[in-house]
């Protein structure tokens, strides 16, 4: 009896639950409705490997900004469902942590999952990241930026031999801090396309990405290889060819500093600084 | 896309200490060979993005390219005068009394006074920037937009005061 009411009981309040749900559902649609349009043009750069010798061109897209979520990506993704399907790009975590989106918006570097539509009815320009190939519409080949990061050897290095997974690295708390501002980067590319230098100079400057983690493992207290990082970078274009031009730290969009890395690693390698001598080193027992 | 690279780099490693329990030593040099990454694109005829056209102009960017004018013109100012002063055949006191006696128009004067001026003070202020930053000062953004803003309004100031004070 007892089960029979509670499993009746249960039936009841699960209509109710969906009545309500479908009423709140039915309001929000009809809500949705009543916003007037408000219409937002998108010119989107587009290029086709596959036609034969086809011109990179700009098309315009219009998109009703009341009926599509507040970020530049959601109106791509809109525009790619309900437009151009043929329209490409990257896409992945909608949320700034995997560095898919990186493109050019609005005339500067930036993700396009955090960069919020400005509801302005000026047209908003979309290109690929600047000075790169491009593979298609919106998509660069990003390959020479990953061999760059790759030269920098972006693992910890230890002069003695080392059974990995076995024992922990140890390191102070202030040491530790020192890789704060660094190991948050995404790799999107915002920062070394955003550069001048990285523009004239992509196959001997390592652009300010890779230099900011290049500065990452050479200031790692528990990286035994520091000596021999700098050593690498002294040439005259590897590190020397940044200006101090400073877009990489304006369009970072995690809101990192690369050019003050850069700053620090030229410090570095020009004996103004020293790397300190670790708190704590060595491995747990 | 950090953490896919880090975790295969970190997995190469691995497999690299299983066999040898020691990372590979660092390569000699950072420069990578980049020609076949170059012929590639040139033979699939991919298009390079546009750059410098679409980027919208930053201060960082715009005082970045003045500072390099003012000094490439600077660097022309002080290298004509020296070869005009080796070229003229009168001493200088002598060649600024001609220039006097030509009694040119205030209206070339003015504007090439305050040309050279400002290009002058301006390479002059952001110098002693570009020497902060050597030692690893003033590179937030709130920072450098504010010297770069100081920078500006003190070489218009001093400008404005070498060309009709002096």
């Amino acid at each position: 009896m007892a089960l029979m009411l509670r499993s009746i009981q249960l039936g009841a309040s699960q209509t109710r639950n969906v009545t309500t749900g479908a009423v709140t559902r039915a309001a929000a649609a009809a809500a949705v409705q009543e916003k007037p349009e408000l219409k937002k043009t998108f010119t989107v750069y587009r290029f086709d490997p596959e036609k034969k010798g086809d011109k990179p061109r700009m098309q315009t897209y219009t998109v009703d900004l009341n009926q599509c979520g507040p970020m530049v990506l959601d109106a791509l993704i809109k525009i790619k469902n309900e437009i151009d399907p043929t329209l490409t790009f990257r896409r992945s975590c909608r949320e700034g942590i995997c560095g898919s989106c990186a493109m050019n918006i609005g005339g500067t570097n930036t993700l396009a999952c955090i960069c919020k539509i400005d509801k302005d009815p000026a047209d908003l320009k979309i290109y690929p990241l600047p000075h790169m190939y491009v593979v298609k519409d919106l998509v660069p080949d990003m390959s020479l930026f990953y061999a760059q990061y790759r030269s920098i050897e972006p693992w910890l290095q230890k002069k003695t031999q080392v059974d990995y997974g076995e024992k922990q690295n140890l390191q102070s708390v202030k040491d530790r801090s020192k890789l704060d501002g660094l190991y948050e980067c995404i790799l999107c590319a915002c920062c070394s396309t955003s550069c001048p230098s990285y523009w004239w100079n992509p196959d001997k400057y390592l652009g300010p990405a890779v230099l900011m983690q290049a500065y990452r493992w050479v200031i790692d207290s528990r990286d035994e290889n520091t000596a021999e990082r700098l050593k690498r970078l002294q040439d005259p274009f590897s590190v020397y060819r940044c200006h101090t031009i400073m877009n990489c730290t304006k369009t970072c969009p995690k809101g990192l500093n690369p050019g003050r890395s850069i700053a620090e690693l030229k410090k570095l390698m020009s004996g103004i600084a020293k790397k300190g001598t670790p708190e704590l080193s060595g491995t747990t027992a | 896309m950090n953490a896919i690279l880090r975790g295969g780099v970190y997995g190469r490693c691995l497999t690299r200490s299983l066999l040898s329990s020691q990372c590979v030593p660092l390569r000699a040099s950072s420069s990578i060979p980049s020609e076949a990454f170059f012929e590639k694109q040139k033979a699939l005829k991919r298009p390079l993005s546009p750059h410098l056209s679409i980027y919208k102009p930053q201060l960082t960017t715009v005082l970045s390219i003045s500072h390099r004018i003012s000094g490439i013109g600077l660097t022309a100012v002080v290298y004509g005068m020296a070869i005009g002063a080796l070229a003229s055949k009168g001493q200088f006191p002598e060649c600024i009394a001609a220039i006097q006696a030509a009694h040119v128009s205030q209206a070339i004067i003015i504007p090439t006074k305050f040309l050279t001026s400002s290009a002058f003070f301006f390479h002059f202020y952001n110098g002693i920037r570009h020497l902060c930053w050597d030692m690893g000062l003033g590179f937030t953004i709130k920072e450098l937009y504010l010297t770069g803003k100081i920078v500006v309004v003190l070489s218009a100031v001093s400008a404005a005061y070498a060309t009709f004070m002096l």
